[in-house]
């Protein structure tokens, strides 16, 4: 009796379907290749939006969500731009509006949960501790930031992204983030002098 | 655009390889986002920005007229023809015609 793997057949043809294709019939409305598709830039769109969660389920609704806007902004994807740079707008700008909505609430919350900030695989070690309580001050920062300003540094400096790609991502003009940036140092390291954390 | 503050740029080159929550777990992923597709309906604003530029300049002008027409109707006061319409709504133009 002769047995056919299928499941690898249709992973071995999955792989072999160019992006493009899978984005065409996402965008015809195919459940299926948006799934997909949601795999496979699901690991950018965690690590961006890891910079503006508190926690990690808060991450994994706020990574849900940006999945969500994707599927229901793909009917207005418009083929001539590249799909990598258009869904990272969608989810620059979701993390954008996620800082605003809850930025009233964050105020008043404790800035640091060590059970979901101690996941390294060796807490022990000082380079993860140097890290780790290197994100914890930056976060600390961060808080005390306007949205805007704090998307501009996430991405300037956090995730290393230049001005232009920085100013096509936000929609915002190449000088209002230079000057937003500018500023955004300028009180960050007003805070650090507060905080007597500069060294 | 980095910054040359050098404690600044310090704390973000140390915080930029710290991975806060870890990697996303693929467990339960695809389920989860199928049960959300399936409740997920596109918004007024969704339908509102999936329509084409050209397709809403085109719009424009019918829901003008309809708006003229209905509001013409209301007052029954209805015009006949273009050139009724046209005379009608001239006497609320500020100018000597």
């Amino acid at each position: 009796m002769f047995f056919f793997d299928t499941s690898r057949a249709t992973r071995k043809v999955e792989t072999e379907i160019p992006e493009s294709e899978w984005v065409a019939r996402a965008v015809s409305g195919d459940e299926d290749a948006f799934v997909h598709l949601a795999a496979s830039y699901r690991p950018r769109l965690w690590s961006t939006a890891s910079r503006f969660a508190r926690s990690r389920p808060e991450l994994e609704d706020l990574v849900q969500d940006l999945l969500l806007k994707l599927w229901r902004g793909l009917p207005g994807y418009r083929s001539d731009a590249p799909f990598d740079h258009w869904v990272m707008t969608v989810a620059v700008r979701g993390c954008y509006d996620f800082l605003r909505s809850n930025r009233r609430r964050r105020e008043s919350e404790s800035l640091v949960d060590p059970t979901d900030r101690c996941n390294d695989p060796d807490p022990s070690g000082d380079r993860v501790r140097s890290r780790r309580e290197a994100w914890e001050t930056v976060s600390l920062l961060l808080e005390r930031l306007e949205a805007r300003d704090r998307l501009v540094i996430t991405l300037l400096d956090l995730e290393e992204r230049g001005v232009r790609e920085t100013a096509a991502l936000t929609g915002w003009s190449e000088s209002n983030v230079k000057v937003r940036a500018h500023r955004a140092r300028k009180k960050m390291r007003e805070f650090l002098t507060e905080l007597g954390l500069e060294s | 655009m980095k910054t040359n503050d050098p404690i600044l740029s310090t704390l973000f080159a140390r915080a930029r390889l710290h991975q806060p929550f870890g990697e996303p777990s693929s467990f339960g992923f695809e389920t989860r986002l199928r049960s959300a597709l399936a409740v997920a309906k596109p918004g007024f604003t969704e339908i509102l920005a999936s329509l084409s530029w050209r397709f809403a300049a085109a719009s424009l002008p019918v829901a003008i007229a309809a708006f003229v027409f209905l509001a013409t109707r209301h007052q029954h006061l209805l015009p006949d023809g273009v050139g009724g319409l046209v005379t009608q709504w001239a006497g609320f133009l500020p100018l000597p015609i």
